[in-house]
């Protein structure tokens, strides 16, 4: 891997002169004493020492209601798709998030691809940013590898505690994206510190159980009792779902305009924790109990997406935890809970 | 991940194809029967598979194929009235057009079947998606041994195919049975679920040679399964058609998971023992 | 043919008409769809028979039951619109006092006797007639309003959402309420405005309704949690007759 280093000040030049160019910029700002991504209007308002951002970035790749096709009302011949026309870059993704959007890369792409997510994918340059402070919650180092923000990354930024960034440059894209920066070749003692300093910030959480070891630990606890108390504080408003990084599932939506000469098929966010969500025609709800609806998010996160994709369902951003009201969702407080039980079982 | 692959050059995995109404009946208050054609092609699909019908502007809805693929240039469904989709297809007259994705999901494996007897239970709705599978076995009726078709309803309003059934009754390749759950007195036939059908047939099934299909209400399997299991039948033999929520047809949206299942790719046909470990299937 | 549409009130403020009347850009988009036969406040006019009546306001004596029936007759679509029709709203508030004498006596004094002031507890409309539809809101969201009249001119039912406003104040990108120490019904309130009030700093208030299974219990003990007393809890929970159980 390429490795550079640009200072401080120049990486904010270099935005600049992107922000004010034809791309869609996004980045991390400061939102009322936290942070969240935003299109960044002018290279000062970027923030890339933001301990964690209340949302993720997967709404620029997977957005919450994204038109798949296009039509004139009633007439199936005139059904067109729609796509992303726009090219984009996001600075300043954690690894987890990073990994998250491996996560929907492969989620997209495997089986059927998904050529709406594709396209606008396409358009997309990814930069990450190891973190430069704890986040409340964060257990991301239990949850993903090393590499698999990798997956994903056109390029990383480690903060070396000065006055410096190091760029790795992971793709084609990265490197293209970063050639007009006044970015130079790393010295061979920035190299080295700078692999120091992608582990500099630890973790506030760490998961008693190994990622691996999770699908087993969950298989057979589909009854256990947590479901139910937890379930009884739920309140069904799928806010640890919108906050995910990695949760894609979604319904379709179709819309008239008032002069009912087109309208839209959109894609729209959903959530599994949602009352409606598994109800089916004629009106039977597979999953008609909130206890039901927990265990299903908790097993897609843990284990379902694990064992399909290859690639966790939760990365350990914590932002379950803080957006749950009566903060039930946090997985390795559940975690604990089956632990606990167990033992308290035994 | 998506640089040079060419993957953003696909086609919409969302993007229907027009599809024409042949003629539409009502079948009860709230099925009505459809035939369809596709401009100058057949849909494809195999028994028991689904597809993706649509009205641009109103929305789109998983509806089972009825007919059997050996039925040539045109398919058919039978549409149950249950929301503003499926309400708006009720709308349709000849001629008009609608739109379509698929067919998607597993398929009743018929040709493994050969040399078996086979056993159908369809209740209800459930007979739709069989449908497929019976007319094809009789469409290849040597390639399999005895058939018994079983079928339920509520009630005497709510038969489906009622001509087709009186056809099946008749026929003396296969020995054909049908209950309703409440009697009334136009109903000279069986009364009772679809399980007390089969003291009637019993003495002719041989457990190990045989395929059981079960396609109704969620309510049904139970049931059937426990009786099928009696008789010593392998959960391997049993085949069912599960029913979910199948909002994109292609194992994105996430409507359609049993545990980590998505049955609109690995399912809506199972065998039994496949499914056995599944907490939400039955 | 242009469906006829009429629009009615009710005890109410009358703002969710005026939400109507200010569509800007868009009444022409509406008055191209529809022809609008009654509407007291931007026409004059009337019709025998309507394809769509939108009722406004609580219906709070025996003479409004009288029109509603009439109305109800004469339309093939009725849809309940605004908070005090569809749930009766602030209007219920009256209805915890339980005697009703009491109430006209504290608010008309020694007028409360005059028969122009009768007034029985309030009832929202689809619990004096069949409701068709409902737009939830005090005031009722714009767009909202505009799905439902474009749903049914094209002939099909308009989706309500049967989820929480957390949804769609999530999607918005918004901080939480309870993030910044305040408390809101966001989490058991029906979703369809958008989230404007968060959105704008200010708490949910439930005037949109309960969603089809709130976790009440679950509320209450959150509000608590938030140290608000019992007494405040039940004000938040009646304002917009958010959960009848509270304030028996």
């Amino acid at each position: 891997m390429e490795l550079l280093q640009i200072s401080k000040k120049e990486l904010l030049e270099f935005v600049g002169t992107l922000v004010s160019g034809p791309l869609d910029v996004f980045g991390v700002v400061a939102h009322d004493g936290r942070f969240a991504y935003d299109k960044l209007d002018s290279a000062a308002n970027l923030r890339l020492d933001f301990d964690e951002t209340l949302y993720s970035p997967k709404q620029y790749l997977f957005p919450p209601k994204d038109p798949v096709l296009s039509y004139t009302p009633g007439d199936a011949a005139s059904c067109a798709p729609v796509y992303a026309e726009k090219d984009q870059a996001i600075i300043g993704v954690h690894p987890g998030d990073m990994a998250a959007i491996a996560m929907l890369d492969k989620a997209f792409t495997e089986n059927k691809i998904d050529a709406h997510y594709c396209t606008r994918r396409e358009k997309t340059t990814l930069v990450g940013i190891y973190p430069t402070k704890p986040g409340k919650y964060r257990f991301t180092s239990s949850m993903i590898k090393p590499e698999e923000p990798y997956l994903a990354a056109d390029a990383f930024l480690i903060d070396m505690g000065d006055d410096s960034y190091t760029i790795e440059i992971v793709t084609d894209r990265g490197k293209e994206f970063f050639s007009a920066s006044a970015a130079k070749p790393a010295t061979a003692d920035g190299k080295a510190k700078a692999e120091k300093m992608k582990t500099a910030v630890k973790d506030t959480v760490t998961l008693k159980i190994k990622r691996e070891d999770l699908p087993p630990f969950l298989d057979g606890k589909e009854r256990h009792p947590v479901w139910e108390t937890r379930g009884a504080k739920c309140f069904s408003c799928g806010s640890c779902v919108t906050v995910c990084p990695t949760c894609y599932c979604f319904d379709m939506l179709d819309e008239l305009d008032l002069s009912f000469d087109y309208g839209l098929r959109f894609r729209t966010w959903d959530a599994c924790v949602l009352e409606p969500f598994a109800v089916c025609a004629g009106g039977h709800n597979f999953r008609t109990k909130a206890a039901d609806r927990i265990r299903h998010r908790l097993y897609r996160k843990q284990k379902y997406l694990l064992e399909k994709l290859g690639l966790a369902g939760c990365v350990g951003c914590g932002r379950c935890k803080t957006a749950c009201v009566p903060d039930i969702a946090f997985p390795p407080d559940i975690d604990d809970d089956l632990l606990r039980k167990e033992a308290h079982h035994v | 991940m998506c640089e040079g692959c060419g993957c953003h050059e696909h086609e919409s995995i969302y993007m229907p194809e027009p599809l024409t109404v042949v003629q539409t009946h009502p079948m009860t208050e709230r099925d009505r029967f459809f035939e369809f054609k596709l401009n100058g092609k057949d849909l494809g699909h195999k028994p028991g598979q689904f597809a993706e019908i649509s009205i641009p502007g109103i929305g789109e809805a998983p509806i089972s194929v009825s007919s059997s693929p050996t039925k040539k240039g045109s398919f058919e469904m039978v549409i149950r009235k249950v929301g503003k989709v499926t309400a708006a297809f009720h709308d349709l007259k000849p001629g008009d057009t609608l739109g379509v994705r698929g067919p998607f999901g597993t398929h009743f494996p018929m040709d493994e079947f050969k040399g078996k007897d086979l056993l159908f239970f369809g209740a209800g709705i459930g007979l739709v998606p069989l449908r497929s599978a019976i007319n094809y076995a009789l469409d290849n009726r040597s390639d399999y041994g005895k058939i018994f078709l079983l079928c339920g309803f509520t009630d005497i309003s709510q038969r489906l195919f009622i001509d087709e059934m009186e056809s099946w009754k008749k026929n003396p390749s296969l020995e054909f049975l049908e209950t309703i759950d409440r009697g009334s007195p136009q109903w000279k036939g069986n009364t009772g679920v679809i399980t007390t059908l089969i003291p009637k047939i019993k003495d002719r099934l041989s457990p190990r040679n045989t395929k059981a299909f079960i396609v109704g209400p969620p309510v049904m399997y139970k049931f059937v399964i426990l009786e099928l299991r009696n008789m010593g039948f392998r959960d391997a033999d049993v085949i069912v058609s599960l029913e979910r929520r199948m909002k994109c047809g292609v194992g994105k949206c996430g409507h359609c998971q049993i545990d980590g299942v998505y049955v609109c790719q690995e399912g809506p046909v199972f065998t039994l023992d496949g499914i056995a470990h599944l907490v939400e299937a039955l | 043919m242009k469906p006829k549409v009429a629009f009615f009130d009710f005890a109410c403020c009358e703002g969710c008409q005026l939400q109507v009347a200010n569509l800007e850009e868009d009444i022409l988009g509406l008055v191209n769809l529809v022809d609008v036969v009654e509407f007291r406040e931007v026409l004059t006019g009337s019709a025998p028979e309507y394809d769509v009546s939108f009722i406004e306001g609580s219906i709070t004596r025996p003479e409004d039951e009288a029109r509603l029936r009439d109305i109800r007759s004469r339309s093939k679509v009725l849809v309940s619109y605004g908070a005090c029709a569809a749930t009766g709203g602030v209007n219920k508030i009256k209805n915890l006092w339980g005697n009703i004498d009491k109430v006209k006596k504290e608010v008309y004094d020694k007028d409360a006797a005059m028969p122009h002031l009768e007034t029985y507890p309030t009832k929202a409309v689809h619990e004096v007639v069949k409701v068709d539809y409902f737009v939830h809101g005090c005031p009722i969201t714009r767009s909202e309003f505009l799905k439902v009249v474009k749903a049914l001119v094209f002939g099909t039912t308009p989706d309500i959402p049967q989820y929480p406003v957390c949804v769609e104040c999530k999607m918005l990108g918004n901080e939480c309420m309870y993030d910044k120490g305040g408390v809101c019904l966001g989490p058991v309130t029906r979703a369809g405005c958008n989230a404007i009030c968060p959105s704008n700093n200010v708490s949910c208030e439930g005037c949109r309704g309960a969603v089809p299974n709130p976790n009440n219990n679950a509320m209450h003990e959150v509000l608590a949690k938030y140290k608000l007393s019992v007494d405040d809890i039940k004000r938040q929970f009646t304002m917009y007759a958010l959960d009848p159980e509270v304030g028996k």
